[in-house]
């Protein structure tokens, strides 16, 4: 049996798939194209051009991961030292963030079981913001704080970031000419980085939230800059006053990956972070997100 | 970064006037955690050969992987003081292309740290991109004059020559007298230092960061089978602490339960009184064959102490909440640098325990 993951998906970067299976062996056929050549140092290969793959128990909440893969390895999926005969399990895929897949197949043997699972999600989350949301940094994609986020909330996550200096720009230019907006749970943005022109993020902050406001029921703003200094957080304080004060959204200043007790385990350098400076990000995030998506799931009785 | 053709070729982008250039594998002196002090060059292998060789009496993987890291560099720093304001590396790598599961600062990073009395100030790191393996790269020392640099865990350097400004002075910087001698760590692919996001953060290179001590780390991928061959040779080097990681290489259960208790007693014979340090499974998605290993190792353990040996474990998993295992590590075993992190500070711990 064939399961056709990307059968009416558009290719595009950070994607994120789930099936249910009680197979304990399987194959993923899949391609990529469009992967971007540059130097990436910071990302490892499979969140350039490959997947990731978790599994869970179907009661479970926990995701096990499974293993990273790329078209260049051996793509079988060997589960029998995992999985008990006829037992059911639900499997998570993340694409790659440097390419764009062009298939994802899953190969089942004869006399098992898939099921492809869409839309099970309790909450929608939208992403973004620059290189540290769309992934830079990060080993494998389960990495990347949005989706350590997306598998502890079961949330779907769409996340929009750019890895582009002007990124604030561009999301707000993506926001506004997107139709259809879905309406979010919650909108986390991350605002500036060590890149952004601060022309750009001044244009920009006030005219992206305004437009994030419109279609996310909540809103946490967020940065994490090495060099900043007490005046441009004042000034993004400044910027932000009204909003902070009317409850409207969280500012969240996690700079602190930089700092001396920090900066060794949480980034590479001053400019980029790592896979623990996701896990922080993801930690600092974790009891708001919590206090947000319970007041939106309780509030919805 | 300058990408060369040859070592010898000047630099384009970095100016080398005034600069005079160290062959540094006629310096083994500044290197720290080879096995090559009383050479006259630099040796980054730290297996024997017959230990190399008898890769062959397992799978095909154990005998590519020991040709691949028999002399990688992991564990290996590079410490000097120097009084020349900025330095310029040439280096030639064996490996051109990255790991499927590291990033290449991880893999092939060289980790630049400021030495400020015992404490490691993380400065930079850098590696070659895909597909190159010969550059040049240009630092500036800061003002101490003191560095160390963690060398690639998953690489080996073919060539490396510093290039500091003429008349400038390089000197070793010795570990304080109480922490020069080493902890030794024998293991696998984690212990080597897959998949740390650079290469001064796997869990032996954290240890000798927070202690500021000497380490030898004979660690590579597939290849911790926990034989004689290395049981002798681990016994014959003195040693503050042994921290033992053999688990998974293993492969199956049955030759596991006969090599574990036997690895260990080999070395404990050569070393009656150091403390060791046993290390049970990396595992984190409930493979069931790792609670098999976790008891094997649990067992000797056991009797270890009941024998009144200066024997310590650590239960790896047990380290962790399970809700957490999603992302200490960056698949079933391979820790990212929090799960690296986490395991180092269990390590000095009991190094530190009376």
């Amino acid at each position: 049996m064939i399961l056709n993951l990307l059968s009416d998906n558009n290719s595009s970067k950070h994607q994120v798939f789930k099936f249910r299976t009680d197979a304990r062996v399987f194959k993923i056929n899949f391609d990529v194209e469009n992967t971007v050549r540059g130097y990436f140092p910071h990302v490892g290969i499979s969140a350039k051009e490959g997947l990731t793959v978790l599994y869970k128990d179907i009661d479970g909440k926990s995701w096990f991961n499974i293993d990273a893969y790329t078209t260049r390895y051996d793509t079988n999926v060997n589960m029998t030292h995992i999985i008990s005969e006829g037992e059911e399990y639900e499997v998570l895929i993340y694409g790659p963030i440097l390419s764009d897949l062009s298939k994802l197949e899953i190969e089942l043997p004869e006399n098992t079981m898939g099921v492809i699972v869409k839309d099970d999600y309790d909450l929608n989350i939208l992403v973004a913001g620059g290189m540290y949301s769309y992934g830079i940094g990060c080993t494998t994609t389960s990495l990347m704080f949005s989706n350590i986020i997306g598998r502890k909330t079961n949330a779907k996550i769409d996340n929009i970031s750019f890895n582009e200096k002007d990124f604030l720009k561009r999301t707000y230019e993506l926001l506004k000419n997107r139709k259809d907006m879905p309406n979010y749970n919650l909108g986390i943005l991350e605002i500036d980085n060590y890149i952004q022109d601060k022309g750009l993020l001044k244009k920009y902050l006030m005219e992206t939230i305004n437009l994030m406001k419109t279609f996310c029921n909540h809103i946490i703003c967020w940065y994490s800059i090495s060099n900043y200094t007490d005046e441009q957080k004042k000034d993004i304080e400044k910027l932000l006053e009204k909003e902070i004060k009317s409850e409207k959204i969280e500012l969240l200043d996690i700079s602190y990956l930089f700092n001396a007790e920090n900066k060794d385990l949480c980034t590479f350098s001053d400019k980029f972070i790592n896979d623990t400076g996701n896990i922080m990000i993801y930690k600092q995030m974790e009891e708001l997100v919590v206090d947000i998506l319970m007041e939106e799931i309780m509030g919805s009785f | 970064m300058e990408y060369l053709e040859k070592i010898s070729n000047p630099l384009k982008n970095y100016d080398e006037e005034n600069i005079e250039y160290l062959d540094l594998f006629d310096y083994p002196e500044l290197f720290y955690g080879t096995l090559s002090l009383s050479n006259k060059k630099l040796d980054f292998c730290k297996f024997p050969t017959q230990a190399r060789e008898e890769m062959k009496n397992y799978e095909e993987g154990a005998v590519r992987e020991m040709e691949s890291y028999h002399s990688a560099s992991c564990g290996v720093r590079l410490r000097f003081f120097t009084n020349s304001k900025r330095l310029i590396f040439k280096i030639k790598l064996k490996r051109k292309y990255g790991l499927l599961k590291m990033v290449n600062w991880g893999s092939f990073g060289f980790d630049v740290y400021n030495l400020i009395d015992d404490k490691y100030d993380h400065r930079t790191v850098f590696a070659p991109g895909d597909g190159f393996n010969l550059f040049a790269e240009s630092i500036y020392v800061p003002s101490n004059g003191k560095l160390c640099i963690f060398l690639p865990n998953y690489n080996t350097i073919e060539e490396m020559y510093m290039g500091i400004e003429k008349g400038s002075v390089v000197e070793s910087i010795d570990y304080p007298e109480e922490n020069s001698l080493p902890i030794i760590f024998y293991g696998n692919s984690v212990t080597q230092g897959a998949a740390a996001s650079h290469s001064g953060n796997s869990f032996p290179n954290i240890v000798s960061k927070k202690m500021n001590n000497d380490i030898i780390n004979i660690s590579a991928s597939s290849c911790c089978r926990g034989t004689n061959t290395i049981a002798k040779f681990i016994g014959k080097l003195n040693a503050k602490c042994i921290v033992i990681d053999y688990t998974r290489n293993a492969y199956t259960t049955d030759i596991f339960r006969k090599t574990h208790e036997e690895f260990y007693k080999n070395i404990r014979k050569y070393h009656p009184d150091t403390k060791i340090i046993l290390m049970t499974s990396e595992s984190f998605n409930n493979w069931r064959d790792y609670d098999d290993f976790d008891d094997i190792v649990t067992n000797t353990y056991e009797n270890a102490i009941k024998n009144g040996e200066n024997t310590f474990i650590i239960n790896q998993r047990k380290l962790f909440n399970e809700e957490d295992y999603d992302f200490i590590s960056i698949d079933n075993s391979h820790y990212s640098d929090y799960g690296m992190n986490k395991i180092a500070e269990k390590i000095c711990e009991i190094i530190k325990e009376k």
